[in-house]
Order: C-alpha cells, then structure tokens, then sequence
C-alpha cells in the first residue's frame, strides 16, 4: 500500500506543489491549510509522514506538533519543516528534516524517502 | 582683565609719584618736624589719591561680575536642554525659560509635580543619588509637556558644589531625544518588514518554482488540466511579486502620482472588487456597494487601485487570521457628494483592530502579521490619500469588524497635502 503524506501550509500553491511532487513518486497526499484541520486529518488518516509549514492561521505549526506529538497515536509520525522563517530548525524539537523556501524537489524526496525507510 | 590692569598701574604710578614728592620736599627743607610734617602731607595725599582711584575699581569689578553673571544667564537660557537647580527636598530653586515653558510650575514647587504631575518623589530619584554620593546619574524618562507632547529625554543630575566643595545644589539637565527614538523604533520596524519581505518572496518563489514543476508534470504526462493548473499557479505568483514591488515603489518618494482627468471612482472600485473576489476563498464574501450616479474627477487611478488593494487585502488578512467566526463579509462602498468629493469604505466583519495596535498602525512598517507582513501597505494607503489632498480614518470595535473610509476631493486639493514622512 501506498504511503501516506500529509501536507501542511496555508498557500494553496505551495501545497499544490508538494502533492504533485509526491504524487509523482507514487505516494498517498492528504491537505490542510491549517493546524487545526492538519490534526483532524492526522488522527482520521494516521500519515506515515507530515511535512509542514511554522506559520499559519488558526494556529501555528509548532502548536500542531505539540499535539501531534502528545497524541498516543500519532506520536512516532516523523515531521518535516518547510518554512521560510529563520528560526526554523528551532521551532519543533525532533523534526526529521528541515527545508527552507523554496525547495529543491530532489532534496526533498531523498529526505522523505529516508524519513519513511526509518519509521 | 584690561580695565583692571590698567587702574592698577594708574594707582602704583600716583602712590610712586606721592611718596617721591614728599621725600624730596622733605629733603628740601631738611628739618625733622618739617620731616615729619612733609611726611604726613605725603601719606595723606597718596591715601586720599587711593580714595578717589578706589570706588572707580570696585565699579569695574562689579560690572564684570554682572557681565559674567549675564553670560552664565545666557549660557543657562541658549542650551537646547531643559535644565533645573534642586535642593534636597527637591524644590526647584531655578529653571530655564525652556524648562518654564514646557512644563507647568503651577503644579506646584517640586521638580515631580512640576515635570510629572507627581504627589511624591520618583523611585529611583537622580538627584537624591546625586545629593548622597555626589555623582553624576542619569537615566532616560517620557515626560509630557503642558501642551501634550510625549518626549523622550535623557536626564542628567550633577553635583553643584559650594566654595568648601559641599553639595549645596543638585542640576538637572535633559536632553531631548525623541527625534532619536523615533528613528530607532523605525529602523527596528524596517528591520523587520525586510525579514517579513524575504519571508514573502520564499512563499511567492516557492509558488513560483511549484507552478513551473506542476507545468512540467503535465507536459510530461500530455495533461492539459495540469498543465493549465500549474500555469496558473506561474501567473498568481508573478502577480504576488508584481504586487509586492509596486508597493515598495509606492511607498519610495521618487513615485509622482500621475493625476487624469475624467477618472470615475466607481470604475476602480469595481476593479479592485473583481480581482478580490476571484482571490479570496468561499468563507470570505465579498459585496461591493456603489452609488446610483457616478461621477468622475481628478484621481490618480494607479495610486486609488494600489490603495483600494490594499485596504482589501488588509480586511481578507484580517477575517482570514480571525478564528471566532467561520464566515465573514467584506463591502467596498464608493459614495460621492454633489460636489464630486468621493468616499471609499472597506468594511470588513473580522476581529477588530486592538487600541494597542490602532496607536501604531500608521508608523512606518508596522505590521501585526508577523512574517507574513511588509508593513507598507498602510503607509501606502496614506501616501496615495495626502496625494490626493484626502485623509484616511478607521472605526473599529473588537469582536464586531473594522471600517476604513478614504475621503478625496473631487478635484486633488495640493494645498493640504502633507509631507509624507
């Protein structure tokens, strides 16, 4: 079965862009334009992996983690940062990877295909 | 100093010339009383010469006092600093014309009530420090002047010392240093509407590389459903960017409005409420609500679209960041007067706008959107109103909405345009 990728941001191109991205290496994408719906999702779909973005309406990425990570299970689901803000790699405290904005695809899927072949 | 080496030599010369006058006519007549006589005569020539030579220096002397006095005086009044003598129970024993000026001495005789409307000492008083250890303290203060003003001042206290060099007196002197506050409030602002900026352009080029690989995608696949897709993601960021410096080129002074006669308001109202209404998303609506009889004027339609933009994005941004509400209206309204003077209102029903944040909202780059924000878009809005001779207001209640109103001149009236700062 196809892994499953969910994909945070509020900038409906940005997540246009990483499902295509992921889609075309065969994975499963789910979206949300916010922590709020992010975490609905995540517990209803259990993502193998999160990428997701540090600042969006109606709360933040690093709240979404919080629960992410406090959430019995949904606690192990590896995160990846996209975010353009210079404190990134600080924001959340065990990310995978971290990406600025705008990313090199490639990068990208090595870090997600690494992500997954660990968890 | 001339005045007074002079007399001095005047009177060394008499005092000379007396005693020489007498040892000779006493050498003359070469008796001893006649001697004595003589000698007598002489002294009390030489004393009453002193007694007329004397009241003459005292008046120099004393005039030189006065003038040292007058230039201290002037001195005390010609500094650019408000500047006051205390004792220790911090009575103001004297104070310059500025200091008089712009603070009220009827609010009795201390330098608390006078400088800050005090019943007491402030904690931390400079010059009680100064009057224990005889130092020089200092500190930065916000005092408000008798006409309202908020300055920002650096206060100095400093020992003035008798002639045993005992404390008798402490001064305060402070330098006003608003200008320097603002200017430094305003490059940390700058600083961060650039990191804002950058955090900006990441999303826009981000947007931009998505479009080009969704492109890419479908071209490789002969999807043209994708293809279109990602093309238009291409355009919506070239849009964004587009955007983005046009504001900075509003906000630049090089940008000159270009004013066209026979522009109808109306027209670029409905401009900017279609390129808003395919943006914003279904729990945002959008109405536009004009009046019967258009009417056309003197406008700068460039500088009236970038402003109507902005004041758009403002209340999308705000209902969008607004979690108490899961649907919102937005209404650009364009009303006129007889007289052509036309009034846009962007009403929006979000969070409203705190009194915290309505203080600052027109200072250059300030923003409430974190990153998200430049901080220009207001100072956009101002600069096209004044251009036009226009002013701009706000209502706005917390938990209700937010209405901002733009008032132009049918005609741009030059005259009360204001320096943009």
């Amino acid at each position: 079965m196809n892994k499953k990728i969910l994909v945070v941001d509020d900038e409906a191109d940005i997540r246009k862009f990483l499902t295509t991205v992921l889609e075309k290496e065969g994975y499963q994408t789910f979206t949300a334009e916010d922590g709020v719906k992010a975490l609905q999702i995540a517990r209803q779909e259990k993502p193998d992996l999160v990428t997701l973005d540090l600042q969006m309406p109606n709360q933040t990425g690093t709240d979404f983690y919080r629960k992410l990570t406090r959430d019995k299970d949904l606690a192990g689901t590896p995160v990846i940062i996209i975010s353009g803000l210079s404190g990134r790699h600080l924001a959340v405290k065990e990310p995978i990877a971290v990406f600025d904005k705008p990313i090199d695809p490639e990068e990208f899927l090595k870090a997600v295909e690494k992500a997954l072949a660990n968890s | 100093m001339g005045d007074s080496k002079a007399n001095n030599g005047r009177t060394l010369i008499f005092v000379i010339c007396a005693l020489s006058a007498t040892a000779t006519a006493a050498t003359a007549i070469g008796t001893l009383p006649a001697l004595w006589l003589v000698l007598c005569l002489g002294i009390a020539i030489t004393l009453a010469g002193l007694g007329l030579l004397m009241p003459r220096r005292a008046d120099a002397l004393k005039e030189k006092l006065e003038q040292t006095r007058r230039n201290y005086k002037r001195l005390f009044e010609a500094v650019p600093c408000y500047i006051c003598v205390l004792d220790e129970q911090l009575n103001i024993l004297e104070a310059n014309t500025l200091y008089q000026q712009d603070f009220d001495s009827n609010r009795g005789t201390h330098c608390y009530e006078v400088c800050k409307g005090r019943d007491r000492a402030c904690p931390d008083c400079l010059v009680a420090q100064t009057f224990e250890d005889g130092q020089v303290h200092s500190s930065e203060e916000r005092l408000n002047t008798r006409d309202g003003r908020a300055l920002d001042l650096v206060v100095y206290s400093m020992p003035v010392l008798n002639d045993k060099g005992q404390i008798n007196a402490v001064m305060e002197v402070f330098t006003d240093i608003t200008e320097v506050k603002r200017l430094q409030r305003q490059l940390t602002l700058m600083g961060r509407a650039v990191a804002g900026m950058a955090h900006r352009i990441k999303n826009i080029l981000m947007g931009l590389e998505g479009g080009i690989f969704v492109v890419n995608t479908g071209m490789e696949s002969n999807d043209n459903a994708t293809i279109e897709e990602g093309w238009e993601m291409v355009e919506r960021n070239v849009n964004k960017v587009s955007r983005l410096v046009k504001d900075l080129l509003f906000c630049s002074k090089a940008r000159q409005p270009i004013f066209k006669d026979n522009v109808c308001p109306q027209d670029i109202a409905r401009e900017v409420h279609s390129l808003f209404a395919e943006r914003s998303g279904g729990d945002i609506e959008l109405h536009l609500d004009l009046d019967q009889e258009p009417q056309c004027g003197t406008f700068d339609p460039d500088g009236l679209a970038n402003l109507l933009s902005n004041l758009m994005a403002n209340a999308i941004d705000a209902c969008r960041f607004n979690d108490q509400k899961s649907t919102h209206h937005i209404t650009l309204r364009c009303r006129q007067d007889p007289q052509g003077t036309c009034v846009f209102e962007i009403e929006d029903d979000g969070p409203g706008i705190p009194d915290d944040v309505s203080e600052k909202m027109f200072e250059d780059f300030f923003s409430t959107k974190g990153t998200e924000g430049t901080g220009i878009g207001l100072l956009v809005v101002r600069k096209v109103a004044n251009e036009h001779g226009g002013k701009v207001s706000f209502e706005s209640k917390l938990g209700s909405g937010t209405t901002f109103r733009v008032t132009l001149p049918a005609v741009p009236n030059t005259s009360t345009q204001q320096e943009d700062s």
